[in-house]
């Protein structure tokens, strides 16, 4: 028996839950969707989003190294960012673009800002909309992978983008309010995620699963995807912007196709860049959708939720400070506005 | 090595293991070459298992027209079928994790999922003459028609249904499902809930152990201070001999317990002994002399206290040196005379426990029961109430059978609390008993309700019934460092070098903690004595012991849901760690109850409730000298 003891504040136990296992269950739940992501676009698919990993991990570490930080690495935080940004690539993009968008997702938007936790808007979506700005056009070839041309994608030369056939997704067609669309790209293959799109982001379904276990694992909370997919669904509804379609077609095809259920699941719900507050939480998802349809609606791009999720990441600090959940056994501030107006 | 084989043959978690990888690789058969006939796709596992799967998915996407009912159910029990696979290999995996809570949910996966077969598996048994008919009418999806090829094979069958279900008979076992446990998950359930809080790892190794007597110390000590509020004053000194149940140290201040000796002996001195909580204090030396001579002011017994006035029995209790036994050690009679004058029409006894490791409580309910239900009769005839509440945890059935037997029909309801801590703390207890809600800065009886633990109000009832002051008390003895686990009954004033010698000290204990791990003080002698409020000594071990590193917030908010008084954790600890206090005020920093929830959650590690302490501090100091100012 030795005689010195350790003394500490209580509590003497902690959970087991560490950042690197948080990560590691946000990893998990990405994997259905990568495993979809391969069946559906090819081995291609899985080359990008390994160089896409590698590249976001060895940014982070010659960061780590140069500016003699401690190394943070291990937290596993650069492979979600990687998997998330080769996620919202299409599977024709040349090899290099995943390591130009690593570069900027990590060392502009994570660690210029201090890191993990530090940073005031989600490296991959950054990574993703500088990529979008700048590459545009590779950035906007789907290759539909229902039709065959997953088989021809094994064979595009890895450092070119090559001519495939491209097709419209789904948003491209309710942009342009055609109605061939419930033809052309049914809504079964919308969910099941046989369309065109990025890597990550066709397989509603496959998204849904990884984030049941989310939820399962208490890694993320409800407020936010509900918020943000109930706004969605709720204003799609209620003023469709087509004719030809139902309004519940309009509804399903707004929410199965697109980045949403990605952005709402994995995007928006990213611990950094989102309220802590659960009433802010709400606020941040309804404002995530009502941008996305606005975009949607009223924009320039077909696509919203990636530069709606940036926007409502710089309202995240605003919002956290204007909901501070009232104490229990203490007032709300409405209570006691409408006290005052009684006295 | 022979015995550890044998130790796995006889582990049910081994069976688990072996039938679930049956299951999984017999899964595998309908993919393997030799059945051809339908699927004709010569490549065999794992490719053929994708592309089933592609094969569901094209299912969903080409319109098939879905000709008879049966083909939608086998279509459904296929999905099934294909996810509960899933989960029994996610299962399996996690099965040989060392994480604990990941084996935990490798147990739930498999449980779950082998449920989900079993049924599966029964309903196919049904449809077994009706399967080709339906299989008939899937047309173009013949990959697909390779799994239910299985289906048509009676052996098959029979063996996957008998196989899930000994898996799930199986596992259930190994998850300790009892009848009467669901039972009162289901009834605590329905009880009400305070927001917040967190599910800890319980590991109630003691509340099957019954509790066993202690011998005294050659050497006990009893410092002055063992309560809030004011320290006593000794009534004996060195050199004087004392007996057992001898008044030793009292004063005249209102906030306070006498202190009665525990042996017989002699006192040697009166001096600074180091104390548990509070580093080092004065206190009274005594030598045991081990004849154990009692005192005449004992045994005063009051069999009809009904004949006694409020007054009188208030003084009894005073008397006898009562406090809060749950850890906090509030004087007792202090807390009866403040809510006679709130008046309040709730009595409620805490026996939550929702401290991990402890079981002091659960085994006072198993085996002191009618000193208990007595002991709640007395306080009832205090304040003039009819009836009281029980709040207990769902995880002990046992001690919650035997209070619904000793309860019934006596006006004293026995209230199923949901396992979560802190189910116990004042303000959460009383919000899940009764849906009331105290005040932010006021006490429990302002909203009409007193809280006594079940060790106090058994306390009173020896006080008041059999004449004994508080000169003993139930400790649970647990924690990875200590040989044999156990609750002990332990005369006050026992060193607890005492106690560990008796249950074996292993020596690869780091850190020795009094009271519960979230909530305890960890000490740093062993020379300090048992107290009033000493409801556990818990010893840990190198592993155990927190030692890592801090990491950054990244605001996961995992505090802020697990704050039972929902405050922001993280965002008081920012502000603290920047000294702005006038902020932490804006946060209620004031209000933290120090559970331990925050600290508990954090991924990062960060000791949340240091900071909380600290702004807790400062933010009650800024308001006195604003007061005084004015």
């Amino acid at each position: 028996m030795s005689d010195l003891y350790y003394v500490s504040s209580s509590p003497h136990i902690k959970s087991s839950k560490t950042v690197q296992s948080v990560m590691r269950d946000v990893i998990i739940a990405l994997t259905p969707a990568l495993l979809g992501a391969v069946l559906f676009f090819s081995f291609r698919a899985l080359v990008i989003v390994a160089v896409s990993v590698l590249s976001c991990v060895l940014f982070e570490f010659l960061y780590n190294l140069i500016f003699k930080k401690t190394q943070t690495v291990n937290d596993l935080s650069a492979v979600v960012t990687g998997i998330l940004l080769g996620f919202n690539m299409p599977v024709t993009v040349p090899v290099y673009l995943p390591v130009i968008g690593a570069a900027f997702a990590i060392i502009v938007v994570k660690m210029l800002y201090g890191g993990l936790g530090k940073n005031i808007a989600n490296p991959a979506l950054c990574g993703r909309i500088f990529l979008f700005l700048s590459f545009s056009s590779y950035m906007t070839t789907w290759v539909n992978a229902s039709t065959g041309v997953n088989k021809a994608a094994n064979f595009l030369p890895l450092f070119a983008n090559t001519d495939v056939v491209s097709s419209a997704t789904p948003l491209v067609y309710l942009k342009n309010a055609d109605p061939s669309v419930l033809t052309d790209v049914p809504l079964s293959s919308a969910f099941i995620g046989t369309i065109g799109g990025c890597l990550g982001e066709t397989s509603a379904i496959l998204l849904i699963i990884g984030g049941l276990y989310l939820l399962y694992k208490k890694v993320i909370t409800w407020h936010i995807p509900a918020a943000y997919l109930g706004t969605v669904a709720v204003i799609t509804f209620l003023f469709p912007h087509m004719e030809g379609i139902s309004r519940l077609q309009f509804t399903a095809y707004n929410l199965f196709s697109g980045g949403l259920m990605l952005g709402a699941i994995f995007m928006a719900t990213d611990y950094a860049t989102s309220p802590v507050t659960p009433k802010g939480r709400i606020i941040f998802g309804v404002g995530c959708g009502l941008l996305t349809v606005f975009i949607r609606y009223f924009g320039g791009y077909p696509e919203g939720v990636s530069f709606a999720i940036l926007l409502m990441n710089f309202l995240t600090w605003f919002i956290d400070k204007h909901t501070i959940p009232t104490k229990f056994g203490g007032e709300s501030k409405y209570a006691k506005i409408f006290k005052k107006t009684n006295e | 090595m022979k015995t550890k084989i044998i130790s796995q043959l006889k582990s049910r978690r081994f069976y688990i293991r072996l039938m679930s990888a049956a299951i999984l690789i017999m899964s595998f058969i309908p993919f393997c070459n030799p059945i051809t006939e339908y699927g004709g796709v010569q490549n065999s596992s794992l490719i053929t298992v994708m592309k089933s799967m592609g094969s569901v998915i094209q299912y969903f996407s080409t319109e098939i027209p879905r000709f008879s009912a049966y083909s939608n159910v086998l279509f459904i029990m296929v999905i099934l079928l294909y996810v509960s696979l899933i989960g029994i290999l996610f299962g399996f995996l996690l099965s040989f994790s060392h994480d604990e809570s990941y084996r935990g949910h490798g147990q739930n996966s498999i449980l779950y999922s082998a449920a989900v077969m079993t049924v599966v598996f029964i309903v196919l048994c049904i449809l077994y003459f009706n399967i080709n008919i339906a299989m008939y009418r899937f047309g173009s999806v013949a990959v697909y028609r390779k799994l239910l090829i299985i289906f048509r094979m009676p052996p098959f069958l029979i063996l996957f249904t008998v196989i899930s279900a000994a898996v799930l008979v199986l596992s259930a076992l190994e998850r300790g499902f009892s009848l009467s446990d669901i039972k009162y998950r289901i009834k605590s359930s329905l009880a009400h809930r305070f927001k917040g809080g967190v599910h800890v790892p319980y590991n109630k190794v003691t509340s099957k152990m019954a509790i066993e007597t202690l011998p005294p110390a050659k050497i006990m000590v009893y410092p002055l201070s063992q309560h809030i509020g004011a320290a006593c004053d000794s009534l004996v000194k060195a050199g004087d001999t004392v007996k057992i149940g001898q008044k030793i140290a009292d004063t005249d201040a209102f906030v306070s317990a006498p202190i009665h000796a525990t042996v017989s002996g002699k006192v040697t001195k009166i001096d600074y002994m180091p104390h548990p909580t509070l580093n080092s204090a004065p206190a009274i030396v005594v030598e045991n002399d081990f004849e154990d001579s009692e005192h005449e002011s004992l045994k005063k017994t009051h069999a009809d206290y009904k004949a006694l006035s409020t007054e009188e029995l208030i003084s009894i209790i005073r008397e006898a040196g009562i406090t809060g036994m749950g850890g906090a050690s509030f004087p007792t009679h202090v807390k009866i005379q403040s809510a006679l004058k709130d008046n309040i029409d709730t009595l409620i006894i805490n026996a939550a426990e929702c401290e991990p490791y402890l079981s002091n409580d659960n085994r006072v309910i198993l085996e002191n029961c009618d000193e208990l239900i007595g002991g709640i009769d007395i306080l009832r005839h205090i304040f003039g109430l009819k009836n009281a509440y029980i709040g207990i945890e769902a995880n002990k059935p046992q001690a919650i059978k035997v209070l619904n037997k000793a309860t019934h029909k006596t006006g004293i309801r026995v209230v199923v609390l949901r396992a979560k801590y802190p189910q116990g703390g004042e303000k959460q207890l009383i919000k899940a008993v009764c849906n009331r809600t105290v005040p932010s800065g006021k006490l429990p009886s302002n909203v009409g309700c007193s809280i006594f633990n079940v060790d106090t109000a058994a306390a009173i009832y020896r006080a008041v019934v059999l004449g004994l002051p508080v000169m003993r008390r139930i400790v649970t003895v647990a924690g990875s460092g200590v040989e044999k686990p156990c609750n002990l009954n332990v005369r006050l004033g026992t060193p607890f070098s005492n106690i560990l010698e008796a249950c074996g000290l292993k020596e690869q204990t780091k850190k020795i903690v009094m009271g519960g791990p979230m909530m305890g003080i960890s000490q740093y002698s062993l020379d300090a004595p048992v107290i009033k409020g000493t409801s556990g000594l818990l010893c840990f071990t190198e592993n155990e012991v927190e030692s890592e590193k801090d990491a950054a917030c990244i605001r996961c908010g995992g505090c802020v849901s697990a704050c039972p008084m929902n405050l922001t954790p993280n965002y008081i600890a920012m502000h603290t760690k920047l000294r702005d206090f006038e902020a932490c005020e804006k946060l209620n920093a004031a209000d933290c109850i120090e559970c331990g929830c925050c600290s508990f959650t954090c991924p990062a590690k960060i000791p949340l409730v240091q900071y909380m302490r600290l702004a807790k501090q400062n933010v009650i100091e800024n308001r006195k000298r604003q007061v005084t100012k004015k």
